[in-house]
């Protein structure tokens, strides 16, 4: 099992599909940072929680993409060949589906620490300021709902067929695009950009950074659905695959 | 000849192909976008031509891009996946194959692009109506829609033929995509190959300047995007090989390589050297040319021609010089001019231009014999260029058949070191025009032969705006002062079905009673100027108010519930005679100034007119969320991190700032000074003194903010918003 792991594991990383996608989330990142994060968010601090949680935001719809790209590779043609040797193997269909959302997670979280790392790089470099702490809770509850709703509806549609892989990492990028507010944000980026407005003032000038009940709520409904949507795909199928 | 068989073959076989017809019905559904959703050109000012034209035609340019870079991808992928690129393969040259296939499928995109055309004609000339030219509107289909397309086909051809793979291709064009839609390439016309960028349109003074940079800027990523796709033909598979061993192969063709390299290099020194934007800094350097110590030119004569197709001026002009300048002189003239020929007496005389780009200038550098008493001559000529610091939002100067408007600084050069007593000008242009140098007619000379008429000024004490246009001139009396009110050609049925002139009398009537008479000395008339919607917005200066083109636009006329529109920009520029023109001078302190009070008075004159509600929410209700999101912006709350900031976003602040302050903070605090002194009528009666005593007020000793204050009896602090 460690084995099949530590394999898939370098497969993904040591591939140049996995490079690519982490110079374009790296170039991506310093983008936004550069262009909308630096004039501050909602007049608030370039450097402040609610920033940072709109930095996050944004680049979640590429991430994501760039992770369903990652994922059309364990649907494609030459891996079903490839299934056919594996199915041989003393493994079964579900560990096979966790040890790839586990690798695809692997994935996702250098991503995210390239993404956190050009941050601590832009804060430090343009305001001398250093905080990871404060950020490391709301960057979790963004994240990782979005990651599994992400990665276990494109486990379902890659089975049903690999070419939807493609439409849902356009559907992600298209989602990001479109202008929400409300806690239900999938990505959270509209909603701590608009957040700080209707928020009363603290003495320094800005609004208190402030999680509401209802977007944790929004939150957790996503974590769920997305280990739903997991527990059914490995329940619908868990023998081996005979050749 | 086997070249053009497989094209036709080709083309034909495209033209029976379901996915081609689908998408050129997609691509006719596309200008609908720009109708509704997708509005790059500014339309906050109702311009016909950007709604109708610009629009639509940039939103089918953008999308239709994508879909004919998709059916590029289909179509090249399905032959590969059916394999019958091989049996293709082993019967004719797969190069050759590769051009007959682009060039099918440029001729499929073009003949869509036109049927788009022929399609929404009808609708945009019957909404443009008096405002409509076939031309114009043929040329922006074929400047900005058939080459967007052309470039987008021929990138996504390339990186498949490079890639063979559909989606690794389908990711480069997604992120060559993004590139132009990116904040990098936001208000670059250069940087934007898929969304091209276009300011604004003008209506009654069509300027060609946006179609020629659009041409060019299609020309440059042509270049580039053909480049790609030589480089792709070198990677063609062979014979079943790799990239790296079929790129190999391909290089033995050493024609395609040096033709990417032309290809590409062409691009490059397209871009930069282009004529349109001076290499200026983008924000305006505050380092005024000071011309103390000068020596005396007696007087200066300018002959102008201009050629308005291809938008050029050529100036032959002489100085006659009281002494010359010992040492090097320095001459700053418009960067997009080239100086031809110097001589001093008719010998030549010497000069260097450095490029050093600042403030709509470029510095040459001249010394003169120490001879006395002598005519120094110039030639230059050219393509004027506009500033870089205004070109993200107008276009200052253009030379069109049609308009022609040189703005400030547009084609007089200036000396460092010497200073001329008065200048005379000629200006020869197409005779349809009538050109109006410092905002006053210049007098005809002659007819020419070859359909151009000459025109000019004598004794000019200064050289300040050089425009021409088809202008009707219309003198009106209004609260007893004599206005010229001038306007385009193509608005005369417009202005008399509205009763513009009555609308006019109105502001005048509003503006006597409050605040008093204008004072108009030697029988000067006031001019009341139509602008192109190029140069946004609007000025007044003494004796002259510019007002906006499309005040008189269908889509205004129609429009009553749009506040703060072009019709009281028109307002605020006319009311800029009692406050700020040849009434009143004010100091400008980046907070008080003209703007202020004009505003408010643009407010109560609003009020008045169209009731209270209305005066609320398209003005004071603006001003305040404009204060408050000043107040809480991040970098106001802490200037010192501003100093943080790239340039870019620092000057961006900056300027948002001062726009604030002085055209939302301070009006608010104006109304804020009316309910203290006791309401209208008692603010009424303190400006009305303060116009009373503008004699007093001087260019040395201009209205400062505390005058202001003395005159209503209130402090600092009173008017501070909290």
């Amino acid at each position: 099992m460690t084995k099949v792991i530590g394999y898939e594991l370098r497969r993904m990383l040591c591939s140049w599909h996995f490079l690519a996608m982490l110079l374009v989330n790296g170039i991506y990142a310093w983008y936004v940072l550069t262009t909308d994060i630096i004039v501050g968010i909602a007049d608030t601090a370039p450097f402040s929680v609610w920033s940072h949680c709109v930095y996050v935001g944004k680049l979640l719809p590429i991430m994501i993409a760039s992770i369903l790209l990652l994922q059309a590779n364990y649907y494609g043609k030459k891996q079903r060949l490839a299934d056919l040797l594996t199915a041989a193997a003393p493994i079964t269909q579900a560990q096979i589906l966790w040890i790839r959302t586990l690798v695809l997670g692997v994935g996702f979280f250098i991503l995210c620490m390239l993404a956190g790392g050009l941050s601590a790089v832009f804060n430090r470099s343009f305001f001398g300021v250093a905080r990871f702490a404060t950020y490391l809770l709301p960057d979790v509850l963004i994240l990782l709902p979005c990651f599994a709703v992400a990665v276990t509806l494109g486990h379902l549609l890659g089975k049903l067929h690999p070419a939807l892989l493609y439409g849902l990492a356009v559907a992600v990028v298209l989602l990001g695009q479109i202008k929400v507010s409300g806690p239900a944000d999938f990505y959270c980026g509209g909603f701590f950009a608009s957040m700080p407005l209707e928020l009363p003032l603290a003495n320094d000038g800005e609004p208190a950074f402030f999680m509401s009940t209802s977007w944790l709520l929004a939150r957790l409904l996503y974590l769920v659905a997305g280990g739903v949507v997991l527990l059914c795909l490995i329940r619908y199928k868990t023998k081996p695959v005979r050749a | 000849m086997k070249g053009i068989f497989y094209y036709l073959v080709e083309l034909r076989r495209l033209l029976q192909n379901k996915t081609v017809w689908l998408t050129t019905a997609l691509c006719l559904c596309a200008p609908i976008l720009g109708y509704t959703v997708y509005k790059p050109v500014a339309t906050s000012l109702n311009v016909m031509s950007g709604v109708y034209i610009g629009n639509p035609v940039l939103a089918a340019a953008t999308v239709g891009a994508v879909f004919w870079a998709i059916v590029t991808l289909y179509e090249s992928s399905r032959m590969h996946r059916s394999r019958m690129d091989e049996i293709t393969g082993a019967t004719a040259s797969p190069v050759r194959l590769a051009w007959a296939r682009l060039g099918a499928m440029l001729t499929c995109s073009a003949l869509a692009g036109l049927l788009c055309a022929a399609t929404y004609l009808p609708y945009t000339a019957y909404q443009l109506d008096y405002l409509f030219h076939g031309a114009f509107y043929i040329g922006n289909y074929l400047v900005f829609l058939v080459p967007t397309w052309w470039i987008s086909i021929l990138f996504a051809e390339g990186f498949y033929q490079i890639t063979r793979r559909v989606e690794l291709s389908a990711i480069l064009y997604a992120m060559l995509g993004c590139f132009s839609f990116s904040r990098l390439a936001e208000t670059d016309y250069f940087m934007r190959w898929l969304n091209p960028y276009v300011t604004t349109f003008s209506d009654g003074f069509p300027s060609l300047w946006p179609l020629r940079i659009g041409l060019y800027t299609r020309l440059i990523w042509l270049s580039i995007a053909l480049a790609v796709w030589m480089i792709s033909l070198v990677c063609i598979r062979k014979y079943g090989r790799s990239l790296p061993a079929s790129a190999l192969q391909g290089l033995r063709n050493g024609m395609l390589p040096v033709l990417s390299l032309v290809f590409a290099l062409s691009g490059t020194l397209l871009w930069y050297k282009q004529p349109f934007i001076d290499h200026g800094p983008e924000t305006y350097v505050d380092n005024e040319i000071i011309t103390s110590d000068c020596e005396l030119i007696t007087r200066a004569d300018y002959a102008i021609t201009v050629n308005p197709l291809l938008g050029t001026a050529s100036v032959h002009a002489e100085y006659q010089m009281q002494f010359p300048h010992s040492g090097e002189s320095v001459l700053k003239l418009n960067p997009g001019y080239r100086i031809t020929s110097m001589t001093y007496d008719g010998t030549p005389v010497s000069f260097r231009t450095v490029d050093d780009d600042c403030n709509d200038y470029r510095s040459t550098y001249f010394t003169l014999p120490e001879d006395l008493g002598k005519t120094l001559v110039i030639e230059y000529g050219g393509f004027p260029t506009i500033p870089n610091y205004t070109a993200d939002y107008m276009v200052s100067r253009s030379i069109n058949p049609d308009f022609i408007a040189f703005g400030f600084h547009g084609v007089m050069p200036q000396f460092q070191d010497y200073s001329c007593l008065t200048s005379d000008v000629a200006f020869t242009l197409p005779d349809t025009l009538t050109p109006y140098l410092n905002y006053a007619r210049m007098e005809p000379v002659s007819d020419n032969a070859d359909g151009t008429r000459t025109w000019q000024t004598t004794d000019v004490p200064y050289l300040q705006d050089l425009t021409a246009a088809d202008y009707v001139t219309e003198t009106i009396s209004a609260a007893g002062t004599e206005i010229d009110f001038m306007y385009g050609r193509a608005y005369t049925d417009i202005v008399k079905e509205q009763h513009a002139a009555e609308a006019i009398c109105d502001v005048f009537d509003y503006c006597t009673v409050h605040y008093g008479e204008l004072e108009f000395v030697d029988g000067k008339h006031l001019l009341l100027m139509q602008q192109s919607a190029a140069i946004m917005g609007g000025y007044a200066l003494p004796g002259m108010s510019q007002w906006f083109e499309a005040v008189l636009s269908p889509d205004s006329l129609k429009n009553t519930e749009n506040g703060a529109n072009a019709n009281e920009i028109f307002i605020h520029e006319m009311i800029h005679q009692w406050w700020g023109a040849y009434g009143v001078r004010f100091a400008d302190d980046g907070l008080w100034s003209s703007e202020g009070l004009t505003v408010y008075a643009t407010y109560r004159l609003v009020k008045e007119k169209y009731g209270a509600l209305y005066a609320q929410q398209y003005y004071v209700d603006v001003w305040e969320q404009a204060v408050e999101k000043q107040d809480r912006s991040f970098y106001n709350r802490h200037p010192d991190y501003l100093d943080r900031l790239p340039d870019r976003y620092r000057g961006n602040l900056i300027d948002t700032n001062q726009n604030t302050n002085l055209y939302q903070r301070m009006p608010l605090m104006l109304l804020k000074a009316e309910q203290l002194v006791g309401g209208e009528e008692q603010m009424d009666a303190i400006l009305a003194r303060i116009y009373a005593d503008r004699a007093e007020f001087t260019y040395d000793s201009p209205l400062t903010y505390e005058k202001f204050l003395s005159y209503c009896g209130l402090t600092e602090e009173a008017l501070r918003l909290d």
